[in-house]
């Protein structure tokens, strides 16, 4: 109920799906605050995009909760996603239509007059970079403007919730930045709600607000990105003794991780910013001398890693077996993806 | 900003219609066969049949040309569905303020429009192509009593219309069921021919048989290359034969719209339970 009140945008609780025998969603929880930007990451097959499509009605769900602008969404009710604007990751408008055509259709089919869909075509043409092309077929597109016009046409609805699926795919750098400019335009001075998926880390932590992290199917890691990379964060501390230290740093609660980082007494020390303080002051308890502490909150990226990592840990555990595939090679792909 | 049903498949049927101008088998369904009634009774002027009555010219164009309708626009509609699928366009509709449901409607009655303008169309050519080159007279043979009068001539052809259309209606439905099927346009197409003549099949194999008349699979069921229902209707009305082989009270008047109607609705019914339910995001 808590959850409810707080996510009126989007709220997934144990979602499940399957394709036949392929269990695509274990157990999806996602709580998407309106007027958010949300970050929806995961390795290929995460199951990101079914989770998009669960959202929208196009599957339905074998089991659990799905919400959508604060209504709920199975079985599909039209209305709900007359505000609810999407680009996937494929988008193809029919290439006999010019641009303007297509958007204008796409303003019909949410209701619009055919004035009110013409108006809103011209503006979203324009905000996407697209006046040019506009009376050209699609067929003639490339596949930077086609992406340019899947955005306009998940937005000429002028939505409340605009669910984009890896929305730079395709794009060049000019326009991936447009496309940052836009939903930050978007969302702070309409206040929409976006749901980003994407496995570009970089692009994530620079445009969103909050992620969810998917992992074989399940939400592993779900949080305000600054709350998320500030809790996993790491310190560099330089002490001496080095050997007390890590006794007690090793044995306390507070402490997520702890390792040497170098010859020079230095520890790599993984915590949280409010367990600095008291760090410091059992560590001195203990006798031992803090020269210095430096470091900051962690990349996005090292905590997608961990989560991914410490989720797999856990199947391992739960199953009895080892871990399976590999991941550091997942994260790494990760990581090769974000650069 | 209206959200009621039918408000939503008026406004699908809308954007449908709007597609369907722009698509080029569309416009082909459209216009072949008026361009085919156009030229045929021309043919016939140029070969040197001047002696032809323009009735006869009038109907060989009909008739051909409305072969040509019910080919392509069953062609057509076995490939709506599929080609949107294979195109991933579908699923955008899917995505919006719109039931499966309503889509498949919106997408049949567009799909049936197109049938009765090419069909309009049709009429309207072959009429102006044969006024132009030919004269229109009651036709006297031996007989005491004129076999045709030439004053009746508008009479049969709307009859020979409103008897062409529902079986060539349910044909396109049929094409549409095909299209839910099938994943591809290339699997839509080749199935769609396949079930043109698996229907002339059953049909040659029961109808002489059956004893049900009401039965679906007795002579009325609508298929492409037969010609003993509709197309040899439209054909006789068209020569203004048709109400000596039909008596105005015959129950082949009632039968020629009931079994290609029950047909249509049976193909309907399993187009919309299939598209509803089948997954179209892949």
């Amino acid at each position: 109920m808590i959850g409810r009140m707080l996510c009126p945008a989007l709220f997934l609780r144990g979602v499940t799906y399957s394709f036949g025998p392929v269990q695509a969603l274990t157990a999806v929880d996602l709580c998407v605050n309106e007027a958010t930007v949300y970050g929806l990451i995961g390795l290929n097959g995460a199951g990101k995009t079914t989770t998009i499509r669960v959202v929208l009605g196009l599957l339905r769900p074998h089991g659990g909760e799905v919400r959508v602008l604060g209504a709920d969404a199975v079985p599909r009710e039209p209305r709900v996603f007359r505000r609810v604007g999407v680009l996937f990751e494929d988008f193809a408008a029919p290439s006999y239509l010019t641009g303007r055509e297509h958007l204008v259709l796409q303003g019909l089919l949410l209701g619009m007059t055919r004035r009110e869909a013409a108006l809103a075509a011209e503006r979203w043409l324009g905000a996407v970079g697209l006046p040019a092309k506009a009376d050209a077929r699609v067929r003639g597109y490339s596949l930077g403007m086609r992406r340019r016009l899947g955005l306009a046409s998940a937005l000429v609805g002028s939505p409340r919730l605009v669910i984009l699926d890896e929305p730079t795919n395709g794009l060049d750098p000019q326009g991936i930045g447009d496309l940052r400019g836009l939903i930050l335009e978007l969302h702070r001075r309409e206040g929409v709600t976006f749901l980003l998926s994407s496995h570009i880390l970089g692009e994530v932590e620079q445009l969103c607000g909050a992620v969810g992290i998917l992992h074989r199917g399940r939400t592993v890691l779900e949080g305000p990105v600054e709350e998320l990379t500030r809790r996993a964060g790491s310190r560099l501390v330089r002490v001496a003794p080095v050997e007390r230290a890590l006794s007690v740093l090793g044995a306390a609660p507070w402490c997520e991780g702890v390792e040497r980082a170098g010859v020079d007494g230095a520890l790599r020390v993984r915590l949280g910013a409010e367990a600095v303080p008291r760090m410091v002051r059992e560590l001195v308890e203990a006798g031992v001398d803090v020269h210095e502490i430096s470091g900051s909150a962690e990349t996005l990226e090292s905590v997608f890693r961990r989560a991914v990592e410490a989720a797999e840990e856990a199947e391992a555990d739960q199953h009895g077996k080892p871990k399976g595939g590999s991941p550091e090679g997942g994260a790494a792909r990760a990581a090769r993806s974000s650069s | 900003m209206t959200s009621n049903a039918p408000a939503r498949i008026l406004r699908l049927t809308r954007i449908e219609l709007f597609k369907l101008r722009r698509q080029r088998l569309a416009q082909a369904v459209v216009g072949l066969p008026a361009a085919a009634a156009l030229l045929i009774p021309q043919g016939l002027w140029l070969s040197g049949r001047e002696g032809v009555q323009g009735v006869l010219a009038l109907s060989t164009a009909v008739e051909l040309a409305l072969l040509l309708v019910t080919f392509l626009g069953f062609l057509h509609a076995s490939v709506a569905v599929a080609w949107e699928r294979s195109e991933r366009t579908l699923r955008d509709v899917l995505a919006g303020p719109v039931r499966r449901s309503e889509v498949l409607l919106s997408r049949w009655i567009a799909l049936e429009l197109e049938l009765a303008l090419a069909v309009l169309l049709v009429l309207a050519a072959a009429g102006v192509s044969s006024l132009l080159h030919y004269r229109f007279e009651d036709i006297r043979g031996d007989a005491i009593e004129p076999l045709f009068y030439a004053g009746e001539v508008g009479r049969h052809a709307a009859l020979g219309v409103a008897y062409f259309l529902p079986p060539a209606a349910a044909l396109v439905t049929v094409g549409l069921l095909v299209s839910v099927l099938a994943a591809t346009p290339a699997v839509a197409a080749a199935a769609g021919l396949g079930a043109l003549l698996c229907l002339d099949i059953a049909k040659s194999l029961f109808s002489s048989t059956s004893g049900f008349v009401l039965g679906l699979l007795n002579a009325y069921l609508p298929s492409l290359f037969d010609r003993t229902s509709y197309l040899h209707g439209v054909t006789a009305m068209a020569n203004g034969i048709g109400d000596v082989l039909w008596a105005d009270d015959a129950p082949q008047h009632l039968l020629v719209l009931l079994v290609p109607g029950l047909y249509a609705g049976c193909a309907l019914a399993a187009a919309l339970a299939l598209f509803t339910r089948r997954d179209f995001t892949e």
